[in-house]
């Protein structure tokens, strides 16, 4: 986790213009602001308003009874104790089925259930990653960095994509919006918005009543733990004190803490979603919202059905928030651009545990929201026959969520494929079909089989690569951790010059892999480091004035 | 001076001015010893029973179905745990204690538990009882201490652990949070989902006796009857019978003992790392900070498991006082809440009749919170993950409002609020009188007024301030400061007013958030 000091020892100066390509014209007339290849990505769209709303639901909570396959005979058998079971309580179901074996969790709501009626709700099933982590601490990373199962990596997934927007200095300089990336309403961000360099998200309880932090220039702090701290919180001040004004203009508007719906005081992620609701009718040029909801651990007496306590009040909020969220942006006209998505770090085991509760288990439901999602259900009914079931009696994963998150980042942010692979972590991923689920492009089989479609119903244009302009991505290199040799792969969507080179943890260059010209696509690299101490070591290239970084380890 | 400053900001919450002259006397060793003595974990260093325990210590918990009765006990709870939050506020601003309460603090944050889940104020009370009393102990005496402790027991459903229907919870955060972690130091898996569930088996059989009376209420209890005594397969392929530390069962082996055996080098790896953290840096990727911590994992394991070593082997280090980390923690709420009270000798008095140290430390209990730190409650079974997450764009403007309530605002730094016993907090003053006498303490304060901002900065900060931000305190003042600062004919009450910006400046600085 050495990001921060590594990256103040590197000579970031070199980093665009200066570096000694012998290859000249690409870099002419280019300063070191954003390349016009971001700025086509940023801007030529006409995407740049799209909002995204991540709900976070934390502990875990029970898929089972949240998206209930109340048909299927295995779920009365696992679920007895926590779910419905008798007649009369599977009668309870009737109002919220989703199609004829499927219900919604009744305490969610007539609300939200009528979302999904109104086809502003999409249920995707069975959605996990193989290999599962029961950890909270672990799994809840692995879905925020978008990580594979047993590769840790200390970036989220939004950081990554929200890197790609702004500076390279960001917050030092916050860039040409006026207002933080993304907003987290909390006291702090989350590893989703951590990028290489710095979080990308501002921590705010309250937008309304923010109170901006005093900044002052100062010097560079000397590279130390110490001055890296110090750049720390400066960032922080610097962020505060540019955001902070400028909340206390938009919010001292009148009517802008007004909503056109009542968001119940008692109701924790109602209070959250009001504020989103307030930022987005004040126009700031926010693109992603992160909200969360937490108690889902639900070791013991789960209490699904009623809706005053245990998941069932859970439930009752979250399909309150939701609703009530989604009516409040329709009301006020700035619905069209706004879509949210649930998750949380795993479903529960599908056998009850003797506590009248359920243990950590593995995949389970994501819900999608916004006018321009389309409301189906996505994917087969969970499997519960023990056959189907892993060692440990847990599910198994239909979809991987980095599919869902493919969707959003290209077909809701409009990233193009190159920027994509990087964002996810995922060097062969080039469409959703990459995964183990028949899948055609970024398109998902509605109730399981038969029509393939796409969960966003028009998907912004993906563009850049196909119309010349230069991106990048350096993948993690391949094995990692490393006992000596690895290879090192990178994609480039024209040809041109490359600056390829290996750092050790305190910055100092060990090896310049690559120094020239290399074609359009992917290309490899062998990196020894047999002759190197164990550690870890960093890969950075730099092309068309922007670079990128990956940490690499070395274990003898 | 420096170096004094940075051991009592580290293993305590600061220090005054005088107590750091009075320390220059003695070797970084002895007052570490000093620090260290187990003489303060006994009779009358150790605190009072909270003044309104009476109220909670004895109540049965309430298990009809009376809504009146059970909000009753719900008020009892909450008025509880306030109590015990202040009082343990109190314990954290006594400068003597300050390693013991540091340490307090460390451990319910290692091995957490919320009250909000507990409840029982009497469990809560006595857990935390237990790690002011042993806040050097014995590692592998405090993981079978807790595991049979009825506060986690509680927390993390021990209690509903039982037979042949087991619980996962404790099996899966004795592991993945209190002793090893989910992964080595090479980023391999220390345990499978088969350990989590045979160690689930193995620790069944524990439950709390709500039911017995005084003197003691609410014991854990072990019931063989509970304990599922099937063979269970943990770490090491062999089947075997497991019982938990001092059950008393003729099993083949002791839990805890198996865990610590199996797992011995990932343990301390694990819990060095998170000593480590605490005094020293967060970030332990690089190769200095692994080696630190591998030479106080070898420790751990040499002394078997006695933390007091390795912790006065850590303080005493040449590491601990290096430059390049002096000043790289991010102070938690607490420490910049009491931090700001240190040094200008504000005391919150213990054990009075009148509980004013409690009904002061009520008035800071917003501003933790502000800070996102509420004692007791951490937000998860992880407990706050602290470093950059202390700081964000909503906690920073909150300290700032502290602090310049506290400095500019009269000095009343807080006084809102009446507790569950119907009692006012009180306000915290810092009054003229007492910025001037600690104005006073500083050598420069008869100086040049550049000198002496120099001067408190540095004693305010890890570090002095750049040259360009205490130019950006200094231009806070009016052009003519300095002339007007040397002046014989300026007033005290000027002059206090001149230090109270003075303070409030160089609080404001990023420097002040940071140890």
């Amino acid at each position: 986790m050495k990001r921060r000091d590594f990256i103040k020892s590197l000579p970031l100066g070199v980093a665009a213009a200066a570096v000694p390509f012998s290859i000249g014209g690409l870099f002419s007339g280019k300063a070191f602001g954003r390349s016009p290849a971001l700025d086509v990505l940023l801007n030529a769209q006409g995407n740049s308003n799209n909002v995204l709303v991540l709900i976070n639901l934390q502990g875990g909570n029970d898929g089972l009874n949240t998206v209930i396959p109340f048909q299927d005979p295995q779920y009365d058998i696992n679920r007895k104790d926590v779910g419905y079971y008798t007649p009369s309580e599977k009668a309870l179901l009737t109002p919220f089925q989703l199609r004829g074996d499927l219900a919604l969790n009744p305490p969610l709501g007539t609300d939200f259930y009528n979302m999904f009626k109104d086809g502003k709700l999409a249920v995707l099933q069975n959605v996990g990653y193989s290999n599962p982590n029961r950890s909270h601490f672990r799994a809840t990373d692995i879905w925020n960095s978008a990580s594979d199962s047993e590769l840790v990596v200390f970036t989220g997934w939004m950081g990554r994509y929200l890197e790609t927007q702004v500076p390279e200095n960001y917050p030092i300089d916050i860039g040409s919006s006026p207002d933080p990336l993304a907003i987290a309403i909390d006291y702090s961000t989350s590893l989703v918005f951590q990028g290489s360099r710095s979080v990308m998200a501002s921590a705010v309880i309250d937008p309304s009543k923010y109170n901006a932090a005093q900044n002052y220039a100062d010097d560079t702090p000397p590279n130390t733990n110490a001055g890296n701290e110090l750049q720390f919180v400066r960032g922080i001040l610097t962020q505060s004190d540019k955001y902070g004004k400028r909340f206390k203009d938009v919010f001292a508007l009148p009517g802008a803490t007004q909503n056109t719906v009542t968001y119940p005081t008692t109701n924790p992620l109602a209070v959250q979603l009001q504020k989103v609701a307030w930022c987005i009718k004040a126009g700031l040029q926010t693109r992603v919202y992160f909200v969360s909801l937490g108690g889902f651990d639900t070791h013991v007496s789960q209490y699904t059905k009623d809706p005053t306590q245990g998941q069932g009040l859970l439930h009752t909020y979250l399909g309150e928030a939701i609703s009530l969220f989604q009516k409040d942006i329709e009301n006020m006209n700035v619905a069209d651009n706004v879509i949210g998505m649930t998750y949380s770090e795993f479903g529960r085991r599908v056998n009850q545990n003797g506590s009248l509760g359920t243990d950590h288990g593995t995949s389970a439901p994501m819900f999608l929201f916004g006018k321009e999602i389309n409301g189906e259900v996505y994917g087969h009914n969970p499997k519960l026959d023990a056959a189907d079931l892993d060692v440990y009696g847990d599910l198994v994963e239909q979809f991987d969520f980095r599919q869902v998150y493919a969707s959003i980042l290209t077909q809701w942010f409009g990233i193009d494929d190159y920027l994509r692979k990087s964002i996810l972590n995922k060097p062969e991923f080039t469409s959703v079909s990459d995964f183990q689920s028949p899948t055609d492009g970024f398109k998902f089989p509605v109730n399981g089989s038969g029509t393939m479609q796409n969960i966003i119903r028009n998907p912004v244009p993906m563009s850049v690569s196909q119309n010349g302009s230069l991106a990048f991505n350096l993948y993690q290199n391949q094995p990692n951790p490393f006992p000596g040799i690895t290879t090192i792969k990178f994609a480039l969507s024209e040809g041109g010059p490359v600056l390829l080179e290996v750092f050790d943890g305190r910055g100092s260059l060990v090896k310049t892999l690559v120094n020239g010209y290399r074609s359009r696509g992917e290309n490899q690299v062998i990196f020894d480091g047999l002759a190197l101490p164990s550690g870890t070591y960093y890969c950075r290239i730099a092309f068309n004035g922007k670079t990128q970084t990956r940490s690499m380890t070395l274990t003898k | 001076m420096h170096t004094i400053n940075h051991l009592y900001r580290r293993a305590g919450f600061g220090a005054t001015l005088s107590e750091i002259n009075a320390a220059v006397a003695k070797t970084p060793s002895e007052l570490i010893d000093d620090l260290l003595d187990d003489k303060l974990l006994t009779g009358n260093y150790l605190p009072a029973d909270p003044r309104y325990a009476f109220q909670w210590k004895d109540v049965v918990p309430y298990t009809g179905t009376d809504l009146y009765q059970k909000a009753r006990q719900e008020t009892t709870y909450n008025n509880a745990a306030m109590e015990l939050r202040r009082h343990w506020t109190v314990q954290m601003c006594q400068p003597e204690t300050m390693l013991r309460e540091k340490l307090t603090v460390f451990w319910m944050n290692h091995f957490v538990i919320e009250a909000r889940k507990v409840k029982y104020p009497i469990c809560i009370y006595d857990y935390l009882s237990y790690f002011r009393q042993n806040p050097w102990g014995n590692f592998k005496k405090m993981v079978a201490d807790v595991t049979t402790s009825p506060a986690m027991l509680i927390y993390l459903d021990g209690i509903l652990n039982a037979g042949s229907a087991p619980n996962e919870n404790y099996a899966r955060e004795l592991q993945e949070l209190f002793t090893m972690g989910a992964f080595d130091k090479n980023g391999k898996s220390n345990y499978t989902q088969s350990d989590v569930e045979g160690l689930a088996h193995a620790l069944t059989g524990w439950t709390v006796d709500t039911t017995q009376q005084s003197p003691k209420i609410l014991p854990a209890i072990y019931n063989s009857g509970l304990h599922d005594q099937s063979k269970q397969v943990i770490y090491d392929n062999i089947e075997r019978q497991y019982n938990l530390t001092a059950s008393g069962d003729a099993m083949d082996k002791d839990v805890i003992n198996h865990i610590f055996e199996q797992r011995s080098e990932q343990i301390a790896w694990f819990i060095c790392t998170k000593l480590y953290q605490y005094f020293v840096y967060a970030d332990t990727s690089g190769a200095i900070e692994q080696a630190v911590i591998s030479e106080m994992a070898d420790l751990l394991r040499a002394s078997n498991w006695e933390l007091k070593p390795v912790l006065s082997a850590l303080l005493n280090s040449s590491h601990f006082f290096d430059e390049e980390n002096i000043g790289a923690l991010i102070k938690s709420p607490y420490e910049h809440i009491i931090g700001l009270l240190r040094p200008f000798e504000i005391l919150l008095p213990e054990n009075t009749s009148d509980g004013q140290g409690e009904l002061m430390a009520g008035s800071l209990y917003n501003y933790a919170l502000a800070g996102s730190q509420e004692l007791l409650d951490p937000p998860n079974v992880k407990g706050w993950p602290g470093y950059h997450t202390w700081i964000s764009a909503t906690t920073l403007p909150f300290r700032e409002t502290y602090i310049q309530t506290a400095l500019l605002i009269g000095g009343n730094i807080a006084a809102e609020g009446v507790d569950g016993y119907g009692q006012n907090n009180y306000p915290i003053f810092l009054l003229d009188g007492m910025v001037t006498s600690w104005g006073q303490s500083f050598t420069n304060y008869a100086g040049a007024f550049d000198d002496l901002v120099h001067e408190i900065a540095t004693y305010l900060c890890a570090h002095t301030p750049s040259a360009k931000a205490l130019a950006h305190v200094k231009s806070k003042f009016a052009s003519n400061i300095s002339y007007e600062w040397s002046d014989q004919t300026i007033t005290t009450s000027e002059r206090v007013g001149i230090l109270r910006q003075l303070a409030n400046e160089i609080m404001l600085l990023a420097d002040y958030q940071l140890s």
